[in-house]
């Protein structure tokens, strides 16, 4: 899908790009046409309303179509995963997006969006889920997802922007999304600075971003200086097994959130949110709470990219509050080598929500809920095998911490291995 | 013998070492390069308001745009003339810079 995206993008600029005697490297901003103030900040939108630092360079290829300037971005990766341990799984999958978005200006102060953001997963993870220690969320052939990550629904993003300058510094936003991110958590893992180098999910993620495919999404921010405040409203139902489909519901949920900027380099946010009924075969409702902080600056290799994280869970069925803890980095040690690692902290309640007798078993003997630690370290290196793809081939490996309880059931020690091959779009070095 | 040595290495040293050099072009952004289309808006504030995101400061030179080490004194000249000296580190694209003053157009 990436390679087919990339010819597109090859064939539109060819027709399209400006300037084709202008001297090579002054012609990085040809792909832009008539912007005004408003137009840049819905360039710097990540997921949803959700943003990285502005300091960190987006990788994407710009074109323009008349005076729509369009941004495409994608990134997938080909891995293969090891795990050890009784409850360890072994798959080659494919983790993938495509996102296209277009933007116009309205008028002096204002502009319009549309974006879609595509994934071939529900054909490329095989089985409804691939092999992933310790995550658990959503469902595969009627029972839920554990020791394994779902995939990414066909159509990941659709969704409308319009932003207007009420100001200099004051901006209003407003969002509409088929289906698309609220305003509730860290900007999103597939589009996280800090975790373009990991194939596989947090497993953190049901904890804190994983509202980013969500349905029938309606946001309101005000953003005055450094300081944004967003609320939403959508469905707040995870995504059914079809996943091909566009699903649809109700807003019955809500989320409020409110994002810092320091600098240009930094992003940091705080959330809060009620979900009504996520999981389809968990009864009651979720609160929600998150806290992050990213930082991305500029570095001779690329952008050294971070993210500190927290996440709490409240079930109103079960009355338990579950936290979460993530750190994550990764740093260009020169241009074609990487560097990665998220270390992760996760109360966990579901893992072993598909034997009901063992689960209440070890209920009674050792409580409902274990703490688990998962602890990766990655390396990338670009190996440049196609002109506007970034392709590198990486390694990571994860070990794991567990309570003494679920040692017999995960073993002592379990670990994980994953070698990839990472394409990303990315303008051709000039 | 030690001082031939000393010689030989301080001749080898300043040979390694660059000297500055001055370069004379227009302040813009790493984004936009040699063209501002901004509909509206001034190409000082499109220079501006591309450095406010994850564009960076750099000077384009009538052929190149030459990224700049000291990203807050070009925000007083964005799209100006201006004379800057310093040291251009290739491997980076980078001008190491010494010092940015405007050239009376």
């Amino acid at each position: 899908m990436l390679l087919c995206a990339c010819l597109f993008v090859h064939r539109a600029g060819a027709q399209d790009a400006p300037g084709g005697d202008q001297p090579q490297q002054a012609t990085s901003g040809a792909g832009m046409v008539d912007m005004n103030g408003a137009s840049m900040l819905l360039m710097n939108l990540a997921s949803g309303t959700s943003v990285n630092p502005a300091g960190w360079p987006m990788p994407m290829i710009m074109r323009h179509f008349g005076n729509w300037n369009t941004m495409f971005m994608g990134l997938g990766f080909l891995s293969d995963i090891q795990q050890s341990g009784p409850r360890g799984g072994d798959k080659l999958y494919s983790t993938n997006w495509f996102m296209v978005s277009s933007e116009h200006r309205v008028g002096a102060n204002g502009a319009f969006q549309a974006e879609l953001m595509l994934s071939l997963e529900p054909a490329t993870i095989t089985g409804r889920r691939y092999p992933l220690l310790f995550q658990t969320g959503e469902t595969a052939y009627g029972a839920p997802i554990v020791d394994g990550q779902h995939p990414h629904n066909f159509i990941m993003a659709l969704g409308f922007h319009y932003l207007h300058q009420l100001a200099e510094e004051t901006t209003l936003d407003l969002y509409f999304a088929p289906v698309g991110d609220p305003a509730l958590g860290p900007t999103a893992y597939p589009h996280r600075a800090s975790a373009m180098e990991l194939p596989e999910a947090p497993i953190s993620h049901h904890w804190q971003d994983s509202t980013h495919v969500a349905d029938d999404v309606v946001t309101v921010g005000l953003q005055y200086h450094k300081v944004k405040l967003e609320g939403s409203g959508f469905y707040g139902s995870e995504p059914g097994e079809n996943r091909w489909i566009v699903q649809q519901g109700p807003i019955d949920s809500w989320s409020t959130r409110l994002w810092f900027f320091p600098t240009k380099y930094w992003a940091a946010q705080v959330s809060f949110g009620r979900l009504t009924h996520p999981e389809a075969l968990e009864p009651g409702d979720q609160t929600r709470v998150t806290a992050s902080a990213e930082y991305a600056v500029p570095m001779p290799g690329g952008s050294w990219a971070s993210t500190l994280s927290w996440g709490r869970i409240h079930s109103t069925a079960t009355q338990r509050n579950m936290n979460s803890y993530l750190a994550e980095s990764v740093l260009p040690i020169t241009r074609r080598n990487f560097l990665t690692g998220r270390l992760e902290l996760v109360d966990k309640d579901d893992l072993f929500a598909g034997d009901p007798e063992l689960q209440q078993h070890l209920d009674v003997l050792y409580g409902s809920t274990f703490r688990i630690g998962a602890y990766t370290l990655g390396y990338t290196r670009d190996i440049g095998l196609f002109q506007s793809v970034e392709t590198g081939i990486g390694v990571n490996f994860t070990a794991y911490s567990l309570p003494n309880a679920i040692k017999p059931y995960y073993g002592g020690h379990p670990l994980g291995g994953n070698l990839f091959i990472r394409f990303r779009l990315r303008p051709a070095e000039k | 013998m030690k001082m031939l040595y000393l010689t030989f290495a301080l001749a080898a040293a300043l040979s390694a070492a660059k000297t500055p050099e001055t370069f004379t072009g227009v302040i813009t952004d790493t984004h936009c390069g040699a063209k501002h289309d901004m509909k509206g808006r001034s190409d000082a504030d499109c220079v501006k308001l591309c450095a406010k995101g994850s564009a960076q400061y750099a000077l384009f030179d009538g052929q190149r745009v030459l990224k700049l080490s000291d990203q807050k004194t070009p925000a007083k000249f964005a799209a100006q003339k201006v004379k800057v000296v310093g040291i251009y580190d290739e491997k980076t694209e980078t001008i190491k810079v010494g010092s940015i003053e405007p050239v009376a157009q």
